[in-house]
């Protein structure tokens, strides 16, 4: 108990030396702290071979379907369609590539940190939590933004040998990049609980999986209940945007549910601290 | 975002302890809360921005002016199996639907969770959709969406139209359902499209009042000159007749048109560039299509017709016909191809075999749809729905259950239909659903494994190689 007392002790001095250390620069939530703390976290992404790795699995997934999707489409579909029959079909299977590899970027991102003992110098920073947080999930958005990219070759080639409408992919790649937005604000959170990283990952797929599979139980729940779930899924929010409709509530939900996400991190952050953890 | 007031209460315990969890749950349940009401406040007054190239998911101008137009309360309920996905779309017309205009509410019940409601509406099958106003109902199966509205449509007219086949002369009969020689579908799509399919005889009763649109389907035997004096009547009085007369059906009828300058001529529409796939040559598509016709227009797909002759319009725009009225439009709108021809060859309809034979044949285009519109001499300016109208086709077979589904004949026996009957807005709406069906979009075995060594081996290579280098730098040059 003493022990826990003299602990808490020290995490709140730890705190109020910061808080001076942030007075004495003058500013409440600085974009340049915030940038700073980005580029730190893009430089030790960059650094190691995780990323790159990871980005190359997730354009294997994404190349093999888009591939099978084509085939799909040509042969089965008979070539009507594109946007239902092709890019509908793309997006679904991005969305599953993403589930399986933006976790293992935002693993890292809390969890490595206390792993490696490098937390406790960045809590010592002259930082505030949201400069910290907004940092670390900018970095994230950045790493997800250039993985998504990459993908836009596969309409560019198609472009390039047959013209199709191109205003709703628009639509389908904002749909893709506020999930995996979404998908990235869950997995700092989640970093944020986890000691491991291997803890991180395997629980934020959890959890998205939980918000994948929230409304597959027809079979019990009533109709009214049932919208209430499906208002919660995030994959079927996603579906409008992937025909290449742009619903405002649907960039709300996504909007909202990043904001829940970072403002539950935030509080993870900073109950850390009163608990006397780090 | 620091929180200095929990951090203060902080250094008393454990009771301080709980007391900043009991902070954390509320400030994270509060804050929950008002994103979800925010979202659902937003989500009651969507905005919504279609970027498909015809606002395909969204309300058509079409649909707009049936739902404004709503007189009466609609009520819509759809019995679906929830866990189907095909069923979101129709929901989410149902929901712009009922956002747009409150006369219009819907239901969508789970067949499995609610089968005594099921049983109440007599329901038996998954997809079906019920729209009901002032005591009366249409019913759709398949819960497609582009349905919804020509039913709320139909729904919210006074009465049904009165679609009259003449009988007594071995014509087709609209109520068989036999697979190939029935035209039950045909019935079925009319009958959605709110109309009331009755047989008549023009000699027993005329032609009734009530008589949207008439129609012969295929008459074998002669018309009695009583019953063609009832048809001049009926045209007389701005009638619109479809004579759908396969070859060497009812000579006298093909001798009446005649006057009204429709010549179905004898020969039969040989195509062997257009045939289908593997099939015989007296069973083509019909390539040519006038833009200028609301009927063709709306057609996506070729039609297919099979033992078909050809309908020659035999006189210029300002030519006269019976009772003073004169020819005020004219229309060849299906052509057959420009390698067909109409063959003389006798023994071609037997045997399916025949050359062109230059002097007995016909050389194509043959027109195998024409239209012609009359309006009395002495008032030639009256809208084209008051003129006499009659389209002659060269067949009969393109609306039998054997046919009507195949390419575009669906979308041509309905539109006719539609067009006779002052219907055009029910064709518009097709046709903008229609025009979501983008070319095809062909690709090569070459193109595609392309993009498969780009997607899967060249991008991720770059990657896995950067990925390498890395590694390599770290492990040995740090």
């Amino acid at each position: 108990m003493a022990n826990g007392a003299a602990t808490l002790e020290a995490a709140h001095a730890a705190t109020d030396s910061r808080r001076a250390a942030i007075r004495a620069a003058g500013t409440g939530f600085s974009l340049v702290r915030m940038f700073a703390v980005m580029r730190k976290e893009l430089r030790s992404y960059f650094a190691f071979p995780l990323v790159y790795v990871l980005s190359g699995i997730f354009l294997v997934l994404a190349g093999y379907y888009a591939y099978t999707d084509l085939v799909y489409f040509v042969t089965i579909a008979f070539a009507r369609d594109i946007m239902q029959n092709y890019w509908q079909l793309l997006f679904a299977d991005i969305r599953l590539c993403l589930l399986l590899t933006l976790p293992f970027i935002t693993m890292r991102l809390f969890a490595e940190e206390r792993k490696l003992g490098t937390v406790e110098l960045l809590y010592t920073y002259p930082l505030r939590d949201g400069e910290v947080l907004g940092g670390k999930f900018l970095a994230s958005v950045a790493i997800f933004f250039m993985m998504l990219a990459l993908t836009v070759l596969y309409p560019v080639f198609l472009y390039s040998i047959h013209r199709f409408p191109l205003f709703p992919l628009f639509a389908g790649y904002l749909g893709l990049f506020l999930l995996g937005c979404a998908f990235i604000a869950c997995g700092l959170f989640i970093s944020s609980l986890c000691e491991s990283q291997v803890m991180a990952g395997v629980g934020t797929i959890t959890m998205l999986l939980f918000f994948w599979i929230i409304n597959w139980n027809e079979a019990v729940f009533q109709n009214s209940w049932m919208s209430v779930m499906r208002a919660f899924s995030l994959f079927d929010q996603f579906g409008g945007f992937a025909k290449g409709v742009i619903d405002l509530d649907h960039v709300t939900y996504f909007v909202f549910f990043i904001v829940f996400f970072l403002f539950l991190t935030l509080r993870s952050m900073e109950a850390r601290k009163w608990t006397g953890r780090r | 975002m620091d929180r200095p007031a929990l951090e203060k209460s902080s250094g008393s315990g454990r009771g301080a302890l709980w007391t900043n969890y009991l902070v954390l749950l509320y400030t994270v349940a509060a804050f929950g809360a008002m994103l979800g009401i925010a979202n659902a406040i937003i989500g009651h007054y969507n905005v919504r921005w279609d970027l498909t190239p015809t606002k395909r998911f969204s309300l058509s101008e079409f649909d707009k002016r049936v739902l404004g137009g709503l007189t009466h309360n609609v009520k819509v309920m759809a019995f679906v199996r929830t866990e189907d996905a095909a069923y979101l779309e129709l929901a989410d017309l149902l929901f712009q639907a009922a956002a747009f205009t409150p006369r219009l509410t819907y239901q969508v019940i789970d067949v499995n969770k609610a089968p005594g409601m099921a049983r109440e509406y007599g329901v038996t099958s998954y997809g079906e959709v019920v729209v009901e106003s002032q005591g009366r109902r249409r019913d759709f199966d398949n819960a497609r969406s582009e349905l919804l509205i020509p039913a709320v449509l139909q729904i919210s007219q006074e009465a049904n139209k009165h679609i009259y086949f003449t009988i007594g002369h071995g014509e087709r009969d609209m109520f068989d359902t036999d697979r190939a020689n029935g035209y039950s579908v045909w019935r079925g799509l009319l009958e959605q499209n709110n109309y009331q399919i009755d047989n008549v005889s023009l000699f027993a009763s005329g032609v009734p009042d009530d008589a949207k649109v008439v129609v012969s389907l295929g008459p074998r035997k002669d018309f009695l000159p009583e019953e063609l004096a009832a048809l001049v009547k009926y045209l007389d009085h701005g009638g619109h007749y479809v004579a759908m007369i396969d070859p060497f059906g009812s000579p006298s009828l093909v001798e009446f048109l005649k006057q009204y300058h429709l010549d179905f001529i004898p020969q039969v529409l040989v195509d062997p560039a257009y045939r289908l796939t593997a099939g015989e040559i007296l069973t083509t598509q019909i390539p040519l299509r006038a833009e200028d016709n609301a009927i063709s227009r709306g057609i996506t797909a070729p039609t297919v017709f099979s033992l078909a002759r050809g309908v020659m319009i035999t006189a210029p725009v300002g030519a006269s016909a019976p009772d003073n009225l004169t020819l005020e439009q004219e229309s060849k709108f299906l052509q057959s191809s420009h390698e067909s021809w109409a063959s003389g060859d006798p023994k071609a309809l037997t045997t399916g075999i025949t050359e062109f034979q230059a002097g007995r044949d016909v050389k194509g285009p043959i027109p195998v749809g024409s239209e012609v519109d009359y309006a009395p001499a002495a008032n030639p300016h009256i809208p084209l729905i008051s003129m006499t109208r009659i389209i002659g086709l060269g067949s009969s077979a393109f609306a039998s259950n054997q046919f009507v589904e195949m390419l575009g004949n669906k979308e041509l026996s309905v539109s006719l239909i539609n067009e006779m009957a002052g219907d055009e807005m029910l064709i518009s709406s097709r046709e903008r659903l229609n025009k979501t069906e983008t070319a095809a979009f062909y690709i090569s075995d070459q193109q595609a494994r392309r993009l498969l060594m780009l997607g899967t081996v060249m991008l991720p290579g770059i990657l896995f190689l950067i990925a390498t280098s890395v590694f390599v730098r770290r492990r040995f040059f740090a």
